[in-house]
């Protein structure tokens, strides 16, 4: 954002928070990924310029071409989806990141694409209607994309990725496109890593935060975004479609730099649980860059992410000069804020064990539904054979100084009948396992209730399931 | 009074809270001071109140008000928090231009403008009443006590708002308004859209909503035998022109939303359910329109045709996304029969309009659309006395950009006299004015304070709204499911225009009662300072099912081209989203009487934990 307003003079990007909250500062960024390239939408505010490098930036001023405005704009002005229009320019934008990436997208998209877009004007009824306008101007795909990407998307796919390392003596920013160049950096770069005031960073959502508004300076930035071998996803089926209720474990890897966004699309078959929860996680603009990895590295209480990877008990690969290693997540927290990887160490991958368990759920409380930090969130993973709960993993976040795993309300599950009773019991099992604290999200009591609340629905989201699918007789 | 109070059987008394509201407009507050070699600075302000900026600078630099000029083009929306508020930092950015001889600017960061500048006036109003076995009220007394914070800014204005709104859409006999600006040591409180109007409205329809659990009467009904008829006199002794208007919206309102179907649907989910409630709700709006300080009553403009034909028109009112421009723009051009492409609304500029009022009370487009209107009359006196010079034709119309020619038949749309712009070109030649000022004064308006009778308000904005929410008992959580609104805007200059109004200004009042808090420490500093913790509402936060309709056939002699003011009467239809949240609760068996705004899932979690342990105690 500073770039463009004060640099290049571009100022149709707008301030309203500074944190990536309101959308108002929201561009599309198009960047090469498995020799495609692919567009997002992306917070002005929280994203570092160094890492445009091969990339391409559009901002409002190149939505309309030759004095046109473009079909979105029109669109716009069409539902009367504009007050103040201090919101549009970065509306207008999620929504071309929208069109760019789906050709027909539904309300359900468009609603998780707009949601990081606050307007305090317009009350969002008419910028709902906006995908009916575009189908009324009988748009297509062609003329959503703007005229200049084909030859942008060319020279994107010869681009070379190379190491990036600049340093003015006070801060330093690397981005190496490999872990063997980075091993390499780091063994020949000491002076700027001693005294462990470096920090790794990818999407920067809580670094980039930190610098801006905390005032949190780190003399060297290691920027993970570009290493390929952390940009993957394997998934170790031969099928396509994975067919329901088959009980073979697989095992889902996700680099440490694959963004959130991904993660909802890729995990929406084969983990739907965890695409839903990925998607309650802050907005589209902040998905489209943050990692998994930094959800769980950053080590809040209220990440979103972490139960439900304690609950299938899901385990980190730690990269580092020290060589690799693995730790179950349930291990990697001890104390606020804090965990158990040494400070060169990095996650190169996140495995998710699958089909271990017969229901998986999370759900979290949080004041506004979408776009929130949660004062609770909850996870459960359950084996249930004839009615009887075999095997059961919760987790809780939101109730401690980490996201807990709740041994002992997991073993009390476990050899008991799968009803209401059984979960109303489990209530007086897991106020001990954890001693809330309030805050501005939520007083201790109601987070204590809610840890025992969640549980409940926990049941309730099982027993609709039953009742929907004839799920586990 | 009091001998109502001690005969009727049926009486209540409590306290009902509503906290604070940020105005989380997108842009905050900024200004810039550009110093001019002539001496004295223009300034350009995010500010509703050019006016004021213009005084306050001239003040704090000690020159006189002709060396300030304050331009303002647009606002990235203001919502009242622009109309005191901006103005401090108008006259810190013109402090530094005026003693560095440069260019200064001024933009608070997010956190910075939620920590330090006024919100939303928080109440605590004790009431009593006493009503009837069919829910009528017989005597209510209530006391609006307001947290103005620690400077008083426009909190007495404010409170005299809330008190003239105290009885909302209903009349009663006996009644008596007390009111208390309180001074505290929190940021100072300043104007929000309903200025105290959504207050003294929330008191009352909590009071109704109380009345129809306590008789077991549905809510709707309670409201209805309550309400103004024609000719009914408000307490502070202004008829209430066109109440009749408040019995069409019930009426249709009952039909059109299916009010009797869904109440029984409700009853029937909160029967068969154990861990949800669905609630029902009716919030009606009674809104007097013009500044209860009646010197704000006043508009002017500035227009220029140009020798091309080309209009530029200047007028007092603030364009910060109300689209008042666009409004005014359909004035001037129906005034002088011309396409909306041949006018150009002007920035509001202390050099071509002066003295201006701040654009607040909704009354931007009556006040400065009236202006517009005499001086484009003023204007086109002058064109029609040249129309007869040149044709001998006394009858004409202006309209496209031609002068027709009326017969007795009506307009002759074939044979065109002249063009409007070969009009004004004759005009220019025959040194004809081609510029006017307009003023405007709203005629007829008095309020005697000491006595608390007057005729405060020009006329009376009127609309319903009815919500639906399920409410999940097990978290707290809120999801408004379903609401209709059915609004009273006369005659609309532009119905979409004013659709996006009733829009915007229903989903801040959704924030306001549910998700919107305002969370301080012991020493009154504020928490959810950002938009990470305070927490506005979302694409996701509106119903799916959602309809809002323009009553029918209305007509208002009283505003600008018949129409009615919009800006702030449909923020109190948000209240509806709190009473369907309330109407949830009490299928539980108990009145919610501690529940406030905001009711957040935390909140309303522990209205039903009261609910619990009540039945427990049973």
């Amino acid at each position: 954002m500073e770039l463009l307003r004060n640099n290049l003079e571009l100022r149709g990007i707008k301030e309203g928070c500074g944190e990536g909250d309101c959308g108002a500062c929201t561009v599309v960024i198009g960047e090469v990924r498995q020799g495609k390239v692919h567009y997002k939408s992306a917070a002005g505010c929280l994203y570092l310029a160094a890492k445009l490098e091969g990339k391409h930036l559009i901002t409002i001023e190149g939505l309309s071409e030759k004095g046109k405005l473009h079909p979105i704009q029109e669109a716009i002005l069409g539902a009367h989806a504009t007050q103040c229009g201090f919101c549009t320019p970065g509306v207008s934008l999620s929504i071309l990141a929208l069109y760019l990436e789906r050709e027909s997208p539904t309300r359900e998209e468009f609603r998780r694409y707009l949601e990081g877009n606050l307007c305090r004007c317009t009350g969002y009824v008419s910028l709902r209607e906006v995908p009916e306008y575009l189908k009324d101007l009988s748009v297509c795909s062609k003329d959503i994309r703007p005229g200049y990407l084909t030859e942008t998307e060319e020279k994107q796919l010869h681009f070379v990725q190379e190491d990036i390392f600049v340093d003015d003596g006070i801060y330093a920013y690397y981005s190496p496109v490999s872990e063997d160049n980075l091993l390499e950096f780091l063994h020949s770069h000491t002076e700027l890593t001693e005294g462990n005031n470096f920090r790794y960073i990818n999407g920067g959502s809580d670094v980039v935060v930190g610098i801006k508004k905390r005032k949190q300076h780190h003399r060297l930035l290691i920027d993970l975004s570009k290493i390929s071998s952390l940009q993957d996803i394997i998934y170790n089926s031969s099928m396509k479609d994975v067919p329901e209720n088959i009980l073979v474990t697989n095992v889902l890897t996700m680099g440490g730099s694959v963004s959130l966004s991904r993660i909802i699309d890729f995990t929406k078959k084969i983990f739907p649980v965890f695409s839903e929860a990925v998607e309650k996680m802050c907005s589209e603009q902040v998905r489209s860059s943050a990692t998994l990895a930094g959800n769980i590295v950053n080590a809040s209480p209220v990440a979103d992410t972490v139960p439900l990877l304690m609950a299938v008990d899901a385990k980190l690969t730690l990269g580092g000069p020290g060589g690799e290693r693995r730790i179950p997540v349930i291990d990697f927290f001890h104390g606020y804020k804090k965990t158990k990887n040494k400070t060169e160490e990095w996650i190169s991958s996140i495995s998710i064990p699958l089909n271990e368990y017969d229901f998986i759920h999370f759900e979290k409380v949080s004041k506004r539904k979408e776009v929130d930090i949660s004062a609770v969130n909850s996870a459960i993973a359950l084996k249930v054979e004839q009615g009887t709960i075999t095997k059961a993993r919760i987790a809780c976040g939101g109730v401690g100084a980490t996201t807990l795993y709740m041994p002992k309300t997991s073993k009390f599950l476990e050899g008991k009948e799968m009803k209401e009773e059984t979960f109303l019991k489990a209530f007086k099992v897991i106020v001990t396992e954890a001693a809330p604290i309030g805050d501005v999200r939520g007083s201790a009591e109601y987070r204590k209730a809610m840890m025992q609340n969640l549980l409940m629905k926990h049941y309730l989201a099982y027993k609709t399931r039953q009742e929907v699918d004839g799920y586990e007789a | 009074m009091e001998a109502v109070f001690a005969d009727c059987p049926n009486y209540l008394e409590g306290v009902i809270c509503n906290d604070g509201q940020e105005h989380f407009y997108l842009e905050t507050q900024s200004a810039l001071a550009v110093p001019e070699d002539t001496g004295g600075l223009t300034i350009y302000s995010s500010s509703q109140n050019p006016n004021e900026i213009q005084r306050m600078t001239a003040t704090v630099l000690g020159l006189p008000q002709h060396q300030i000029t304050v331009d303002i083009k647009r606002l990235g929306g203001g919502f009242g928090g622009k109309e005191s508020q901006a103005t401090v930092w108008a006259c810190l950015a013109a402090l530094a231009a005026f003693h560095t001889g440069r260019p200064a600017k001024l933009c608070l960061a997010r956190e910075e403008d939620m920590l330090c500048t006024g919100k939303r006036h928080a109440f605590e109003s004790n009431y009593r009443v006493a009503f009837d076995k069919k829910g009528k009220i017989l005597a209510y007394s209530v006391e609006l006590n307001s947290n103005c914070g620690a400077v008083a800014d426009v909190s007495t204005s404010v409170l005299e708002r809330a008190m003239l709104h105290a009885e909302n859409s209903y009349q009663i006999e006996n009644i008596r308004i007390i009111g208390r600006p309180c001074k505290t040591n929190l940021h100072p409180a300043t104007a929000f859209r309903g200025f105290g109007g959504p207050q003294g409205i929330f008191a009352i329809e909590s009071v109704l909503q109380r009345i129809a659990f306590t008789l077991g009467l549905d809510p709707y009904d309670v409201r209805v035998k309550n309400r103004y008829r024609q000719g009914d006199i408000a307490p502070y002794g202004e008829e209430i022109i066109h109440a009749e208007h408040m019995d069409k919206v019930f009426d249709k309102l009952r039909k059109d939303s299916l009010w009797d179907e869904r109440r029984k649907n409700t009853i029937t989910f909160n029967a068969e359910n154990k861990y949800y409630k669905k609630g029902l709700s009716i919030t009606p709006v009674k809104f007097g329109i013009s500044f209860t300080a009646a010197h704000l009553n006043q508009g002017s403009a500035l227009i220029h045709v140009y020798f091309d034909g080309s209009i530029s028109v200047t007028h007092g009112a603030i364009e910060m996304g109300q689209e008042v421009n666009t409004k005014i723009g359909q004035i001037a051009a129906t005034n002088f029969g011309v396409p909306l492409s041949y006018v150009r609304i002007e920035s509001n500029n202390t050099k071509r309009v002066a003295n201006t009022s701040p654009t607040a009370a909704s009354s931007g487009c009556d006040l400065n659309g009236y202006a517009v209107e005499a001086a484009s009359l003023e204007i086109m006196k002058r064109l029609r006395e040249l129309v007869l010079k040149l044709f001998s034709e006394a009858e004409v119309v202006f309209e496209n950009g031609f002068v027709y020619p009326v017969t007795a038949d009506g307009a002759t749309y074939e044979n065109p006299l002249i063009s409007f712009i070969e009009l004004v070109k004759k005009a220019y030649y025959e040194r004809i004015n081609l510029s006017a000022h307009g003023f405007y004064a709203t005629p007829g308006i008095h309020f005697d304070r000491d006595k608390g009778q007057g005729h405060p308000f020009l006329y009376y904005v009127f609309g319903a709204a009815v919500s639906e929410v399920t409410v999940d008992l097990l978290t707290g959580h809120t999801t408004l499911d379903y609401a209709h609104i059915i609004h009273d805007c006369g005659s609309s200059i532009n119905p979409r225009v004013d659709v996006g109004q009733i829009q915007g200004g229903f989903a801040q009042g959704i924030g306001w009662v549910t998700t919107e808090e305002l969370v301080y420490n012991e020493k009154g500093k504020l928490l959810s300072s950002s938009p990470a913790t305070y927490k506005i509402p979302t694409i996701g936060d509106m119903p799916e099912e959602f309809h809002i309709e323009l009553l029918e056939g209305s007509i208002n002699e009283q505003g600008i081209k018949r129409s009615k003011a919009i800006g702030e009467p449909p923020f109190v239809y948000g209240e509806s989203v709190f009473f369907a949240i309330v109407d949830a609760l009490c299928s539980m068996g108990r009145y919610p009487e501690e529940l406030s705004i905001p009711a957040t899932p935390e909140k309303v979690w522990r209205e039903i934990r009261r609910n619990i342990d009540n039945g427990r105690k049973e």
